[in-house]
């Protein structure tokens, strides 16, 4: 099935920049519908109010940190089939150990660049153009 | 007639021989325990009350700041988090000086090739764009020297703290260095103990090693 580069994507980062950078990069590879949060507390009430499509979080942010909002989307039927991936400056391997353990769908490491984000966006949500 | 010092000296070798050790500044509040015992038992404590009352002030003062500078975890402090902290800024004036370099480096080309622009036009709107961008990527020497007087600042308390523990004589706490006791068992439960900012360059692995440990769990 042909991925939908409409469908609406949550972004999450206590850094303003980092969400415009994704936001600027999803922009180009087609994905223009795309939300930020600023930290997981913002992030679990847009997703109580909007069904998103995907979720794209960093983790180290408070008071809710990254991990935090995954287990919490996990633990939520009306969330926990929605794709999630990492994007962090953690890069140890109990990181990646841990945020796997808790459903996370992919793990990219910062700094990435926009090739990377191609490819895990590939791998999680099917091949598009 | 009463001998107060001497009492009081002999009370101090009892303390040495008793507990095998040295009379320092660290034990100061059991010196101090050691002479309001004898003031009390050997004077009247109501022709003395307003010593008496300082000495009992400067007891409670003194074992207060043992506690705070217990609170603080020195060694731990002197050891790790300062060294870290400074390695951290570092680190920051490092990579922004790689980044601000990779920007001028982009900028430079892009004023090549407006360069060679037919378009006059917009060759000029496109250099001035440029100039914008060289002229705020001084943020990178001036956050550089920022961060220089912080790390200078942390060097000072670095000392200060050391020369502290010395002529406090406190004892070093080895339980404070361990890992497994920098986190109580709720904030492991909340991951907190994972949250560790990103590695030096040297450390840091790329994301095919990431993809590696993902794939293999």
């Amino acid at each position: 099935m042909a991925v939908d580069k409409s469908m609406p994507i949550l972004i999450v980062d206590d850094y303003k920049t980092m969400l415009r950078i994704i936001k600027n990069l999803l922009s180009q590879l087609g994905f223009v519908n795309v939300e930020e949060a600023t930290n997981g507390a913002m992030a679990l009430t847009k997703l109580k109010e909007t069904k998103y499509s995907l979720i794209i979080s960093d983790w180290n942010m408070e008071p809710m940190t990254g991990l935090e909002l995954l287990r919490k989307v996990r633990t939520d039927d009306a969330l926990k089939s929605i794709p999630f991936i990492m994007v962090t400056a953690e890069s140890k391997p109990d990181n990646v150990i841990a945020a796997k353990q808790a459903g996370v769908n992919n793990y990219i490491v910062k700094p990435f660049n926009a090739e990377t984000l191609k490819s895990k966006l590939v791998s999680v949500l099917g091949e598009f153009e | 007639m009463l001998n107060l010092p001497e009492v009081f000296l002999n009370e101090l070798i009892k303390y040495r021989l008793e507990n095998d050790e040295k009379v320092t500044s660290f034990n100061l509040v059991e010196i101090i325990k050691i002479f309001m015992d004898v003031f009390k038992a050997q004077v009247n404590q109501e022709s003395h009350v307003d010593l008496y009352n300082e000495f009992i002030s400067i007891e409670s003062d003194l074992e207060h700041l043992f506690s705070d500078i217990d609170k603080l975890k020195p060694y731990k402090m002197v050891k790790k988090d300062i060294p870290s902290a400074s390695s951290e800024l570092a680190e920051v004036i490092k990579q922004t000086e790689q980044a601000t370099n990779t920007i001028l480096d982009s900028l430079e080309q892009i004023q090549m090739i407006s360069g060679s622009m037919e378009d006059k036009e917009t060759a000029q709107m496109i250099d001035s764009l440029c100039l914008g961008m060289m002229e705020s990527c001084n943020f990178q020497d001036l956050s550089g020297q920022r961060i220089k007087k912080v790390i200078t600042i942390f060097a000072n308390i670095e000392k200060f703290i050391n020369s502290s523990l010395k002529h406090l004589n406190i004892p070093k706490n080895e339980d404070d260095l361990r890992e497994e006791n920098l986190f109580t068992e709720f904030e492991k439960k909340k991951g907190r103990h994972l949250l560790n900012g990103p590695q030096t360059q040297a450390e840091a692995p790329d994301q095919k090693a990431i993809d590696d440990i993902f794939n293999s769990n």
